[in-house]
């Protein structure tokens, strides 16, 4: 564990303990995830207060406009450009994917147990007689997956594209359906390999008004009673929300849509 | 004259909080949407005639149809907070989707996010 003087960094988990209390560039899409390391280049970028990536070079410059006495925020760099959305998209294309791997636990051996443990209580459920009920067995299952997502223990990929290579095909009649939505304002707050990981994927029943499709359309569509609001759809709403919120959301929307079988399926050892 | 514009409107609503709830379910949002509207029309137009329309609002809230039920108690949520919730907090209770929405609903409201009848 590290002290980075703002906060705490878990070389293990290659990530802090705790949220920026600050996001150091608010127009770039990357610092929006308060939890990663140096805009997850550690090659690029070092952090000496646990607030600000900084590129070594201008790090020793920094040190030196220091000691002239210049303001302090001018030794902060900023790799992206700003203003310009597209030219923004650009950057944090060009960005992140150097920083990102094919996978943050390809080489990660304990990334594994986490997922096996998840696997166990659906094995369990299904071949033991295991006398949890359903309710309490998803709800175990959610928690895991909440436990993956908060030690970002799941595996990412850089593109859904990436993803159905590694993973394979959802199988006949089936989809990959994301929990989180992979939508333009999820993929800029949280990344692809938020997105794209094995702990926001499932497979669903696909075809028409099948359980992919049900649940796509229900994100389509005003909801009163869910958002508060009868003019913003579930989707509109929910894009300013958290991923986690997010992903509780979802996962407890597949439930009440009658899908409580794939997220046991997905979790459980028939997992493929 | 009012008495039954107002009836007439509550069976609209009615109408279209079953239609929306049903085309929700199966993943139609076109449909759910454009009865939404109807929805956010027809309460608009309902706040418009006073409280005998808010009541009759009220009232509906206590249908044996779910879904219309629900709905109704959303919309009367400011104008009676106390008959509302009840309503919601029972309709919480039951499975499937419903229950579901009614919980998010109530959640909501504790948040003080709510946004119907701005």
């Amino acid at each position: 564990m590290y002290d980075y003087n703002a906060r705490w960094y878990d070389p293990y988990l290659n990530r802090f303990l705790s949220p920026d209390s600050i996001v150091p560039d608010p127009y770039n899409p990357i610092d929006w995830d308060r939890y990663n390391y140096v805009r997850n280049n550690p090659v690029k970028y070092i952090d000496e207060d646990g607030h600000f990536p900084v590129l070594p070079i201008l790090a020793i410059i920094g040190g030196f406009i220091l000691f002239s006495q210049v303001p302090s925020d001018q030794y902060q760099s900023d790799p992206s450009n700003h203003g310009d959305p597209v030219v923004m998209a650009l950057g944090l294309m060009l960005m992140t994917a150097p920083a990102f791997g094919p996978g943050l636990c390809l080489n990660d051996g304990n990334c594994m147990n986490e997922i096996q443990a998840v696997s166990n209580i659906g094995q369990g459920l299904s071949q033991d007689g295991d006398p949890l009920n359903e309710a309490q067995a998803v709800s175990q299952v959610v928690n895991k997956g909440l436990n993956l997502l908060r030690t970002n223990a799941g595996q990412g990929y850089n593109s859904f594209t990436a993803f159905k290579n590694a993973q394979g095909s959802a199988g006949s009649g089936m989809a990959w359906h994301h929990i989180v939505e992979q939508n333009p304002a999820n993929i800029s707050r949280f990344g692809t390999q938020a997105v794209n990981n094995t702990s926001n994927l499932i497979r669903l029943p696909s075809g028409a008004r099948l359980l992919h499709q049900q649940i796509s359309g229900y994100y389509s569509s005003i909801q009163p009673l869910v958002t508060g609001s009868d003019i913003l759809t579930v989707r509109q709403w929910l894009q300013t929300k958290s991923f986690e919120f997010q992903w509780k959301f979802g996962i407890e929307l597949i439930e009440k849509f009658g899908g409580t079988k794939y997220i046991l399926d997905q979790f459980g050892d028939k997992a493929k | 004259m009012t008495e039954k514009k107002i009836r007439n409107l509550i069976e609209i609503f009615s109408r279209a909080a079953k239609n929306h709830y049903e085309a929700s379910l199966v993943g139609d949002w076109r449909t759910a949407n454009k009865e939404a509207a109807i929805i956010r029309k027809t309460a608009k137009k309902l706040r418009s005639l006073g409280d005998e329309a808010r009541e009759a609002l009220l009232a509906l809230s206590e249908s044996e149809e779910l879904s219309i039920s629900a709905m109704a108690a959303v919309y009367s949520l400011l104008y009676s907070p106390e008959r509302s919730i009840s309503v919601l907090a029972r309709i919480a209770k039951e499975p499937g989707l419903i229950g579901f929405e009614a919980e998010q609903a109530l959640q909501r409201w504790r948040e003080g996010t709510w946004k119907l009848e701005d």
